[in-house]
């Protein structure tokens, strides 16, 4: 069942349209990527599911009911780049986040110390977040935008500020929370999205290009490779020219020619072969695996030619 | 909304303690209190030692606590207007502009609350602040000036509070509408220079909230007293909250 119903959404603002007839369907306790480059919609389709902007056009429903300040109890939002009170210490920002919720005094009791403890932040809790570093700060995000247990979590680029070490530990901390809600998370940092997320959408230029389940996304829009490494760049080149001529598409690259994997596994023997006939010195054959990037690549400068 | 209001209320409480918006306001109204009775009771030594530098004879009438109480109504509503409107313009548009006002807005928090939370808090931190000022401007005026009127200065203190009340509403409110703490400020002050300035027209002035200085003055000697200027300040508060909540109900987070 789908929690999150976006329906031919569109956001103008003064000038430009930030988001064109997005349509878009999330099931339940999925992790889902939203993923584009910089300026494709990404964070304003965020805001319209928090409410914190109204769309111009169409509908979005938070698991059944239309956005609203009323379904805002069922959301859970961390912002790009998190800015809370920095008077206030850890432990007071979810106290003040708790009651906000509405959730009483010993939900909050259970709740705010298991949450620290999560988000790995137990023993900074009476810190003030002024004194926060960003992985801190961004930990804090999460901890306060699931405390009350909400259906949906929407957190905008997570990771995109962090060190290496503070990536790994935010993404963990989302994959863990597929079990107890639904997260989408919008990047363009596609090894996050590639580790973490079930199903990603590809948005550009404010349209939805693509939707898919991640595995199916990688095993039918993405192409692994086979390189063939040569012993020089000539031998390459007249291998690419011969291959051409008996409808073998190949690119050749310096000494390495790349075959898409499919095609060189139903012609294998004909490859190899004349190869070998024209004694090019073939050095070794490796398998590159179809990635993210691949398929991210090839929508987005798809979608900008057109 | 009552609970998100008074949520809401005691952040805007702990954030005027930890911020120094209280101890600011506070020592602000210390000092008047403090400076007006001993400058006005001082000021015919003051300015006889002027005088022998000059080699010059200053002579002046007998000093009250008539010139205590100018002094502070003088030098409070001058000062105390830049300070309230220092104090309170980042209010909203601070949160704005630097994200936090999006942490309330993704919460069931409705913007009302937010707005009232606001100007209930300014009302305290005021009412504090004054409150501090009358306790010390009674304490040395009645040293100093036996006949100081106690219970209708303390009275008469209440205009003076409406009057920088409506100098927090107008900012606080300014602040909801804009993005910039210092267009708020900008704004806030364009109001007060305009009211002063209708306080000199003989039809409008008594409705400027600017002359509820001249009501406070009035009832601390003790004369009848219009009031005009108080109605004319709790109308102004009334339109100009309607006009920020209306559009701040409107705002959207775009930065």
């Amino acid at each position: 069942m789908a929690i999150i119903d976006i329906h031919t959404v569109t956001k103008k603002y003064a000038s430009v349209t930030a988001l064109r007839s997005v349509s878009l369907s999330i099931p339940e306790h999925t992790v889902f990527g939203l993923l584009g480059p910089n300026g494709a919609g990404k964070t304003t389709l965020i805001r319209l599911l928090t409410n914190l902007m109204k769309p111009t056009s169409g509908e979005i429903h938070i698991d059944g009911n239309p956005v609203s300040r009323q379904t805002a109890q069922q959301v859970g939002y961390l912002a790009q780049m998190p800015t809370y009170y920095r008077w206030m210490s850890a432990y007071e920002l979810l106290e003040f986040s708790g009651k906000l919720y509405g959730m009483s005094e010993s939900q909050r009791k259970d709740r705010i110390p298991f949450m620290l403890e999560l988000c790995g932040l137990s023993a900074a809790t009476q810190r003030k977040i002024g004194e926060f570093s960003g992985g801190m700060r961004q930990r804090l995000g999460i901890a306060q935008a699931i405390l009350h247990e909400p259906k949906a979590v929407f957190l905008d680029e997570p990771a995109s500020a962090l060190d290496p070490q503070g990536r790994k530990e935010v993404l963990s901390l989302i994959d863990a929370l597929r079990a107890h809600t639904t997260v989408l998370m919008s990047s363009h940092i596609l090894d996050d999205v590639q580790r973490v997320c079930d199903e990603v959408a590809i948005i550009n230029h404010g349209e939805i290009v693509l939707q898919e389940r991640m595995d199916t996304l990688l095993e039918t829009h993405a192409q692994s490779l086979v390189h063939c490494q040569f012993a020089s760049e000539k031998d390459a080149l007249e291998a690419a020219q011969l291959l051409h001529r008996y409808d073998i598409g190949a690119t050749q690259e310096y000494e390495k020619l790349m075959l898409p994997a499919a095609l060189y596994e139903e012609k294998q023997q004909e490859i190899l072969s004349l190869i070998a006939a024209n004694q090019w010195q073939l050095k070794g054959l490796s398998y590159q695996k179809a990635t993210l990037e691949d398929v991210f690549l090839h929508h987005t400068q798809e979608a900008n030619h057109v | 909304m009552y609970n998100t209001y008074l949520t809401l209320l005691a952040k805007e409480w702990i954030e005027s303690l930890r911020t120094s918006r209280l101890l600011i306001w506070t020592v602000i109204g210390v000092f008047f209190g403090i400076l007006s009775p001993l400058s006005a009771y001082f000021l015919p030594e003051i300015l006889s030692l002027v005088g022998a530098t000059e080699n010059i004879i200053i002579t002046i009438g007998s000093i009250g606590y008539q010139d205590a109480l100018k002094q502070y109504i003088k030098n409070f509503t001058q000062i105390g207007t830049i300070v309230v409107i220092i104090l309170y313009m980042g209010s909203i548009a601070q949160e704005k502009s630097d994200g936090s006002l999006s942490f309330l807005l993704v919460r069931p928090v409705d913007r009302i609350s937010i707005l009232l939370a606001k100007i209930t808090g300014a009302k305290i931190i005021i009412a504090i602040g004054q409150g501090a000022a009358i306790l010390c401007m009674t304490l040395y005026s009645r040293y100093l000036f036996p006949d100081f009127p106690i219970a209708r200065f303390i009275v008469a203190n209440l205009f003076l509070f409406i009057y920088f009340l409506t100098i927090a509403v107008i900012t606080i409110s300014l602040s909801a509408m804009v993005t910039k703490p210092i267009i708020a400020a900008i704004g806030s002050l364009g109001f007060w220079i305009l009211f002063s300035v209708i306080a000199m027209s003989r039809q409008l002035g008594n409705y400027s909230f600017t002359q509820v200085s001249d009501q406070m003055m009035q009832m601390t000697e003790g004369f009848p007293v219009s009031y005009t200027p108080t109605i004319g300040a709790l109308v102004l508060m009334i339109v100009v909250i309607g006009i920020a909540y209306w559009r701040f109900s409107r705002w959207e987070c775009t930065d």
